[in-house]
């Protein structure tokens, strides 16, 4: 029998593709979480610092993310307050968050999660500038 | 006269005294109706002129003018006086009787004679040696001295007299002798002649005549004067005397006016015993003196009067003594101690009460100062005392009767107590006047009732209770202890009753503590759940009403530590609402309202700024 050629694999291959292959994943993961979050570019609030002195932040925008836990109250001219349950840290944060009257079409319900951008106002409340469902 | 004047005032005033110091101190009854009024006030066979003594109701009665006996003081100090005085029967006294005795009895009717006169007034200034004679005997003696002085210038006006007498005869037969002498010899027979030698002859005779008539109309009027100073001496040694003897009977002295009676007999041993000194005063007596002393002219008229009245009060005395003594034996200590009370009214200097042993007055000696210090006691109505003093009274004598006394102490005692029991119901009211009216009326009826000393002590005690809760009430707003005034509020409701202003003070406070309480109470069963954020809330909205109080402090500060994530929440959203952070003070009562969802204070806060923000 002919002997045929002797070829062994290298572990060095072996290792370095693994990693390929991992990295790819990787990347491939992050590429399409970025491109699920719309606000990636907008820094998210640190519910610690809008409880320290929200006054301070104001005219900053945020991104935020969280879940509508109730209503506070409505008004034609300001439109709808509405506590928001976000999670930072290992803890839930409530903050009030504000809809402008022109999102009127918006049908906000208890429970529902959200992802949005918001702005500290002049009065230094959460005014939702864009939101989506998350 | 004046002399006259002083010794028959002297006389009055010591029985004045004696008696009484007006008739207005009549006590007992107070207001005697005319029926009860003495008999022999009424005229009688003596009129009203001489003093009386009513045993029904322990009245004297004189001149119109009343005494009750056992009410005068003076005389009540007398009598108890004369209880404790030893009996009178020394050596000096008995010799003082006997001396008595002997005079009385030379001096008597059937041996009366100058020479057992002159034996008794020689033993008058003796009989005055004894002390309790008040030298009376030598008043007497003064005055036999001035009878007998008077009577020999009377014996000198009629030598006088019988000398003038005389003269008057010789006066008169020289007069007759001149008037014949003149007629002797022949007279002319010529007409002419004849007429001219009797001219003459008439002329010769008057004036022989007249200095014999002139002398003899001087000693007729000499004659005619002596005779009238002759009976003015005598009347007026008479009257001197029987003033004396007015005067003895006046201060009770009756064994000296019989004694002067009968020296009176044998110096005017004419019969004439009607009394002039009456008369005599009568006239000049001021009615100044009338009002002070009586009516003089009121005496009796004769001597034989005055020396019957005076055997009558010794008679009347002795009787006194007598049943005073029978009444002691049967242990009768009222009625033994008012015969003696009057028979020693009546002769205190008589020999009869004089000789009255010591130990038989002393056994009612206690009894009269008990019932004298009874009616002291009724006097100024010290009831309680006066209530004793009967009991005591009651148990010393058979006879004493305490009906009066025990109905005039109940009748006080019942009155007195209706004024207490309105003062204590106007006390209760608040009526201040009532009270004050009621309380004096009570004071006024039983001034000593120890009743009254304790109720208005317990009414001003409240009364001082009543300010020192106000006092309290008002010191404790001001520091606003509040609880205090709290854990106090039945005493400071009681004291705030009568003054609004201050009830609706301690009303608000009241209100106050009760909502911290049902706050502290409220806490207590939410801890009890282990609901320590509910149970800080609880206290934290009680504390914001009554910030200061202790209790809710305290159980403040333990929920705090409880609570302490709860606690941040809130007083972060409050401290942030208050710097107008809105959003990060509505960030924290969400927070606290995640922490506890049943939180006010955090829906509160949610509520009100959300409403702020919300705001056009």
């Amino acid at each position: 029998m002919a002997r045929r050629a002797h070829r062994t694999s290298s572990p060095v291959a072996w290792w370095g593709g693994l990693a390929l292959i991992v990295a790819l994943g990787a990347g491939g993961a992050l590429v399409f979480q970025k491109g699920s979050d719309p606000y990636r570019t907008v820094e998210a609030l640190k519910p610690q610092d809008y409880l320290e002195n929200a006054n301070s932040l104001r005219g900053n925008i945020y991104q935020l993310e969280g879940v509508i836990a109730s209503s506070l109250g409505s008004s034609p001219e300001k439109g709808r307050l509405f506590s928001l349950r976000t999670s930072y840290g290992d803890k839930d944060w409530p903050l009030p968050v504000l809809l402008p009257p022109g999102y009127r079409d918006i049908n906000l319900q208890k429970g529902q999660r959200y992802r949005m951008k918001v702005k500290v106002n002049e009065t230094g409340f959460l005014e939702i500038e864009e939101m989506t469902k998350s | 006269m004046i002399r006259r004047y002083f010794l028959l005032g002297m006389g009055l005033t010591t029985l004045s005294l004696g008696w009484s110091q007006s008739p207005d101190a009549v006590s007992s009854p107070p207001a005697a109706p005319p029926a009860s009024s003495p008999p022999a006030a009424q005229k009688g066979f003596l009129g009203s002129d001489l003093p009386a003594f009513d045993p029904g109701s322990e009245v004297m009665t004189w001149d119109g003018k009343v005494w009750n006996i056992q009410d005068q003081r003076v005389f009540r100090a007398r009598f108890e006086k004369y209880l404790n005085a030893e009996e009178e029967t020394g050596a000096d006294a008995k010799k003082y009787r006997s001396q008595f005795k002997e005079m009385l009895d030379l001096l008597s009717p059937a041996k009366m004679s100058k020479e057992n006169f002159r034996k008794a007034w020689a033993i008058l200034p003796q009989a005055s040696a004894y002390e309790p004679d008040a030298d009376l005997c030598n008043a007497l003696d003064d005055a036999i001295f001035g009878v007998l002085l008077a009577q020999q210038e009377v014996t000198k006006i009629d030598d006088q007299n019988r000398s003038l007498a005389k003269r008057k005869d010789t006066l008169e037969w020289n007069s007759r002798f001149a008037a014949d002498s003149s007629l002797l010899g022949p007279a002319p027979k010529n007409p002419v002649a004849a007429e001219q030698w009797n001219r003459e002859q008439n002329l010769k005779r008057d004036m022989k005549m007249q200095p014999l008539l002139a002398e003899l109309g001087e000693v007729n009027a000499s004659i005619a004067g002596n005779r009238v100073k002759k009976e003015a001496l005598r009347l007026q040694a008479k009257i001197e005397f029987q003033v004396l003897i007015a005067q003895l009977f006046l201060q009770r002295r009756f064994e000296h006016v019989l004694l002067a009676n009968r020296f009176y007999r044998a110096l005017f041993g004419d019969g004439d015993n009607q009394l002039r000194a009456a008369d005599d005063y009568t006239a000049n007596q001021s009615s100044k003196n009338k009002e002070s002393f009586g009516d003089l002219g009121k005496l009796p008229k004769t001597l034989g009067q005055l020396d019957a009245m005076a055997n009558e009060a010794i008679r009347d005395v002795r009787e006194g003594v007598e049943s005073f003594s029978f009444l002691l034996d049967k242990g009768e200590l009222k009625s033994a101690a008012e015969r003696l009370s009057e028979a020693f009214a009546i002769g205190e200097y008589l020999p009869e009460i004089r000789l009255l042993p010591r130990v038989k007055k002393r056994e009612v000696l206690e009894f009269t100062r008990k019932s004298n210090q009874l009616l002291s006691a009724l006097e100024v109505k010290d009831y309680e005392r006066a209530s004793g003093l009967v009991r005591e009274l009651e148990a010393t004598g058979k006879d004493f009767d305490s009906a009066k006394p025990m109905a005039a102490i109940e009748t006080a005692r019942t009155v007195s107590a209706l004024h207490l029991a309105k003062a204590r119901a106007a006390a209760t009211s608040g009526d201040r006047n009532t009270l004050e009216a009621e309380l004096r009326s009570a004071t006024e009826i039983w001034p000593r009732n120890p009743a009254l000393a304790e109720v208005s002590g317990a009414i001003f005690t409240q009364a001082d209770v009543q300010q020192q809760a106000l006092n309290d009430f008002e010191r404790l707003h001001a520091q606003k202890n509040y609880r205090q005034i709290f854990e106090d509020k039945v005493r400071f409701i009681a004291a705030t009753a009568l003054t609004p202003e201050k009830q609706e003070k301690l009303k608000m406070v009241l209100d106050q503590v009760q909502l911290a309480e049902s706050a502290l109470l409220r806490a207590a069963e939410l801890a009890k759940r282990g609901d320590a954020a509910g149970a800080w809330e609880s206290v934290e909205r009680g504390f914001s009403d009554y910030p200061d109080d202790p209790k809710l402090n305290q159980a403040r500060a333990e929920f705090t530590t409880q609570a302490a994530e709860f606690v941040r929440s809130i007083r972060t959203a409050q401290e942030m609402e208050r710097k107008q952070q809105l959003g990060s003070s509505l960030a924290w009562y969400l927070r606290a309202q995640q922490d506890y969802p049943l939180s006010e204070i955090a829906k509160d806060g949610i509520a009100r700024i959300s409403s702020r923000i919300l705001a056009p």
